[in-house]
């Protein structure tokens, strides 16, 4: 026979709510207690007075068995707090802000509510434990994004991307089926239509999301829907908690132990360690701006950059010709410091454009959003043009065109930037004017605009600070009028001396920050 | 004289109802209540009570509260509520005419087994 300490705690064994089961047991030692002082009186020796009294009770077996059925509410509450987790990680993960290391955060924080949610409830049935397990995989998933993207090897990263892309969809989507279904099939008892009906309003606000994304002209109806959804969601969790007293067996969950919660607090540290270690070397990894000189530029470059000028003098269209061009340009993007601490977008975009007042241009570019929210434009152009030529105009309606978003030309003023060193400079000077270099920059030039001789300097690859006209060669002027409409540029005179004809070709890399204001 | 469990299982809630109309008790108190007042006839394993008490609370027939006793020990105290009390009706009622038809039956039957 077991001894009072034995008894109680078998009997109190299957009780999962702690305080609860702290309140039973100090009941059942309090009755102990008093039936032994009545043998006590009786004449019995305390020890045997406390056996007798034990055996009184009964059944310890059968006991435990009536009082953890009874009190199997605890399941309840705690379910109802994975509920309630799972909801706020899910709407983390869910929406987007496009704001940069925001976005990233609420991705994180939800995956963490979302696994700790999911391992709360993993015991519930196998497709909670399915739903664990998925969780789990959706982390590493997040996690080892930030590792594949922040080191090398960078060539793969297209590929890394777009793998990762596709499973973490994969992977997400088996586990909010799982979770909704699970939670759906594993309430017992009365409680049980509206914890089902949690489950089910799960699945149905994922199919939501995804119908949003499928069909974003809709947008606005999905939203109001999945709101909808959640305050569903929210009123089934609230109610169920009414029904917390009800003497059904509603949820069979295994209490988790000291091993499972120690487990989850150390995945959870190890994650938030390694995100912090990531993000503390992508700060200290900056690009740093240097400034080229035009002694850097390597043969091949100026050869090339002349070969460009015969072409776009011969009104060359070659397909094949700027592919080639664009390439060169996305490797070394793709190469640059950069991009390979970004990289969380990018988008290219090649045109040719040729000019019937004699100007051609070639130019591709690429939008990189950065870690930090901010959006990079890499620009290489080639472009030349004969005297009179109309190029601010191109500029404006180009940009207007295709990179709307990046480039407000009408009202924000842009920053400049200096260019970023790589190795094996691509830079180039053209033999007639050099002006590539942060040391020459300041080289005055004259030139006609709107039938005004007018004169600024040169910054090579900078960007016009009126925000109308935005230039990434070196013909471009730096001025403060307030102009917005649209004027040609004639360079006259290059301290002092004659350059008309052919006047400019420019070559080269570059990038310009916006202001955030400049968004759209 | 001991009665089967299977007639007690099925009055033992609407016994303690009972015990507890008459007051606010705890848990041994109630035990010792009912057999005084069943002259011994109703001695349950003192184990079984409490799965009946909690189960009434459960359903809100009854509400519990702790109070210390002289002893320094907490006891674990019940009390009837409204709801409670009318159930505890609803099952007397019950019980008398389920008695009544049994007894009936057992008169019946009785006639004509002579």
């Amino acid at each position: 026979m077991p001894d009072k300490k034995q008894f109680i705690e078998e009997a109190c064994s299957g009780i999962r709510d702690r305080r609860t089961r702290n309140e039973v047991a100090e009941e059942l030692s309090s009755h102990i207690a008093d039936k032994a002082e009545d043998y006590v009186l009786y004449g019995e020796d305390p020890e045997e007075a406390e056996r007798r009294a034990v055996g009184d009770m009964g059944d310890v077996k059968k006991l435990s068995r009536e009082l953890a059925e009874l009190h199997s509410f605890f399941p309840l509450r705690k379910f109802r707090t994975s509920l309630i987790l799972f909801l706020v990680g899910f709407l983390l993960v869910s929406f987007r802000l496009d704001a940069g290391w925001f976005d990233d955060v609420c991705a994180y924080v939800g995956n963490i509510l979302l696994f700790v949610a999911c391992f709360n409830l993993k015991s519930g049935n196998r497709l909670l434990f399915g739903a664990f397990a998925l969780s789990a995989a959706c982390f590493a998933i997040t996690i080892a994004n930030d590792v594949l993207f922040s080191f090398p090897p960078f060539e793969a990263r297209p590929a890394v991307g777009v793998a990762i892309f596709v499973t973490g969809i994969i992977l997400s989507c088996a586990r909010m089926l799982c979770f909704g279904y699970g939670v759906a099939r594993v309430a017992e008892g009365k409680a049980a239509k509206r914890v089902r009906r949690t489950g089910w309003l799960y699945i149905a606000s994922y199919a939501d999301i995804f119908l949003a994304f499928a069909m974003p002209l809709f947008l606005p109806i999905f939203i109001v829907i999945f709101v909808v959804f959640v305050l569903l969601i929210a009123i089934a969790i609230g109610r169920a908690n009414a029904d917390i007293w009800r003497n059904d067996r509603e949820v069979a969950l295994v209490r988790t132990g000291a091993m499972g919660k120690a487990v989850l607090c150390v995945v959870i540290a190890l994650s938030v360690a390694t995100s912090s270690v990531i993000n503390a070397i992508l700060s200290t990894r900056a690009p740093q701006y240097v400034e080229y000189a035009a002694q850097d530029v390597a043969e091949e470059d100026a050869v090339l950059a002349e070969e460009v000028k015969e072409r776009i003098l011969e009104d060359s269209k070659s397909d094949a010709y700027f592919a080639a061009l664009s390439q060169r340009l996305v490797e070394d993007v793709a190469e640059s410091d950069l991009l390979r601490l970004s990289g969380d977008e990018v988008e290219t975009d090649v045109t040719y454009y040729n000019s019937a007042f004699g100007r051609s241009e070639m130019a591709v570019f690429a939008l990189h959003v950065g870690v930090d929210g901010t959006r990079r434009v890499t620009a290489l152009s080639y472009f030349a043009y004969e005297q009179g030529a109309e190029a601010t105009g191109v500029f404006e309606s180009y940009y207007a065109a295709r990179n709307a978003t990046i480039v407000n030309t009408a009202q924000y003023p842009l920053k400049f930037v200096n260019l970023c060193k790589r190795e094996g400079t691509m830079y180039t000077v053209v033999p007639e004017y050099e002006y590539v270099s942060g040391e020459r920059a300041g080289q005055e030039y004259k030139s006609v605009r709107g039938g005004e001789v007018v004169s600024g300097y040169v910054i090579f690859d900078m960007i016009a600070s009126d925000g109308n006209a935005v230039g990434i060669n070196a013909n471009s002027y730096l001025h403060t009028s307030p102009v917005r409409q649209p004027y040609n540029y004639e360079i006259i005179e290059k301290d002092g001396a004659d350059v008309s004809g052919w006047q400019l070709l420019s070559y080269g890399l570059s990038w310009f920050i916006l202001p955030e204001s400049a968004e759209e | 004289m001991k009665f089967s469990k299977e007639l007690v299982k099925g009055s033992t809630a609407m016994l303690v109802l009972s015990v507890l109309s008459g007051g606010a008790m705890y848990g041994y108190q109630i035990i010792k209540e009912l057999e005084a007042a069943s002259e011994s006839a109703f001695s349950m394993n003192e184990g079984t009570l409490y799965p009946i008490l909690h189960a009434l609370e459960g359903e809100k027939y009854l509400e519990a509260f702790w109070e210390e006793g002289a002893s320094a020990r907490r006891r674990r105290y019940y009390r009837i509520t409204e709801k409670g009390v009318k159930e505890l009706e609803r099952q007397k009622g019950e019980w008398k005419s389920f008695s009544s038809a049994i007894e009936k039956v057992l008169r019946g039957t009785s006639r004509y087994a002579r």
